[in-house]
């Protein structure tokens, strides 16, 4: 029987922005990684691409949400709001403030609650450097706002929870 | 039901333990990366977790109650006169024994006995004959009752300490997500028996004695199982409302074997003590007589 960790690692999310051939997937609750269609990095700019991927975070997000909720259900864990204490816990987690930013400090991803991802991109970068690295660099970002999410609401719940 | 695999569950929770503890002091700012002198204490510190659910691991199979139990409906069904009122205890015991029925329509064989004996004969053994049956079918319904009782008491217990090992195991799986982590531990055995009511011992004369007799819950989900609710990341939170949690199901199995189980078992052994008259036929005077009163009218008396 593979136990709740097991599946929760093993949560794949595939998606795909609406009306442009970039997909993205989520594996192993932290990592991401960013494909284009062909040529399509080559004919985008940066503003374009900002929207894009702040709508495939956004996607994501959601589909990561509703496969975690299918793995707990099948356990009697109660991850449900029930209380006062647990609406002010969710009111909060809703204003946590999350940034990823990549190596080189071209992409910066933001969000508020994992919700209203924004995504910045440094002018020029889309010319700068090829898609593989941009690609590389976006994962980055990605992995290090699920990470910075993770630790504030980690200390947000040892307030309400503990 | 996962209870054959209590021990790997226990294993597995403290490997969760330690891992997530790791995990935890990995966090924290400022200390320093945890290496195997903090792996070796957090060994110790959960040391505690397998010997702790070894004991449960041992619990009587419900099973084996099995023979014992169909042994009884066999000897039930040998004693039923089909006309005992029906209880929760007898409802599956298989038809009457016809071959009682020979004896409250023996009188054609015996009119030709005449003498003390044959009146004592048939006043204290044939005529209380069906009630005396009757009532040891009831007796011996109620030692099924206990057993079964027994059996529910463990099957529950069993449920319950799978369930502490279960939900332990995807709280600490859950724990350092982005949502709540709450868990709940039910202890289900706090309902497993039940008393029952409408068993009796017929007195041949008229009126009954009620026996407080006891059986298994009827069925599973039975409403107000108590539990313990807990919520949250650490694994002290988490690992601490375990051990409550199993010391809480000890203590609730203790309470039921001893007040609702062997308190109730000493009461009937009470009850059947004090009836036994109306339970065992009485003794035929015969018994112990001497040679010569055994042939006169107050022992055999004649056959004309």
């Amino acid at each position: 029987m593979t136990d709740l960790a097991e599946k929760l690692d093993g949560i794949r999310v595939h998606v795909r922005a609406p009306g442009t051939d970039i997909e993205a997937e989520l594996r192993d609750r932290t990592g991401i990684t960013l494909s284009f269609g062909e040529s399509v990095y080559d004919f985008i700019d940066e503003s374009a691409l900002e929207r894009v991927l702040a709508g495939v975070a956004r996607l994501m997000w959601a589909g990561w949400q509703r496969q975690y909720r299918a793995a707990v259900d099948e356990t009697n864990l109660n991850i449900d709001v029930d209380d006062m204490r647990d609406s002010n816990f969710f009111a909060d987690r809703a204003k946590v403030e999350a940034i990823g930013e990549s190596n080189d400090a071209r992409i910066v991803i933001t969000a508020a609650g994992m919700e209203n991802f924004s995504v910045h991109i440094k002018p020029g970068t889309v010319r700068e450097i090829p898609e593989d690295q941009f690609a590389a660099n976006a994962s980055e970002a990605a992995t290090r706002l699920i990470r910075d999410f993770q630790i504030k609401v980690d200390e947000l719940k040892k307030r309400y929870y503990e | 039901m996962t209870f054959d695999r209590l021990m790997q569950h226990a294993k597995e929770i403290n490997d969760k333990a330690i891992k997530n503890s790791m995990g935890e002091l990995a966090q924290k700012k400022g200390a320093k990366f945890p290496g195997s002198a903090e792996y070796d204490q957090f060994k110790q510190q959960y040391a505690f977790i397998e010997p702790m659910f070894e004991p449960f691991s041992r619990l009587p199979d419900p099973a084996r109650y099995d023979p014992l139990l169909a042994d009884l409906n066999a000897a039930m069904a040998t004693l039923n006169t089909g006309s005992v009122h029906t209880t929760q205890l007898t409802n599956d015991v298989s038809l009457a024994n016809p071959h009682l029925d020979k004896m409250t329509t023996d009188g054609g064989y015996l009119q030709g006995w005449t003498g003390d004996a044959a009146m004592a004969f048939k006043a204290n053994f044939i005529d209380t004959f069906k009630t005396v049956s009757g009532n040891q079918f009831s007796v011996l319904s109620t030692l099924k009752g206990i057993l079964q009782a027994h059996r529910e008491m463990w099957l529950k217990a069993r449920d319950d300490i799978d369930k502490i090992a279960e939900n332990t195991k995807n709280a600490l799986d859950n724990a350092g997500g982005c949502g709540k982590n709450q868990w709940s531990f039910g202890f289900s055995v706090v309902s497993a028996v039940v008393a029952v009511g409408g068993v009796v011992v017929a007195v041949a004369t008229g009126g009954i004695v009620p026996l407080v007799a006891i059986g298994a819950a009827a069925s599973a989900g039975s409403a107000g199982v108590a539990s313990l609710t807990a919520s949250g990341d650490s694994v002290d939170t988490i690992i601490n409302s375990m051990k409550q949690a199993v010391d809480e199901l000890t203590r609730h199995i203790q309470e039921v074997e001893n007040q609702q189980i062997a308190e109730k078992v000493r009461a009937l052994t009470e009850a059947v003590r004090a009836n036994k008259d109306k339970i065992v036929a009485a003794r035929p005077n015969l018994a112990g007589m001497n040679d010569r009163d055994l042939t006169g009218d107050s022992g055999m008396g004649r056959s004309d």
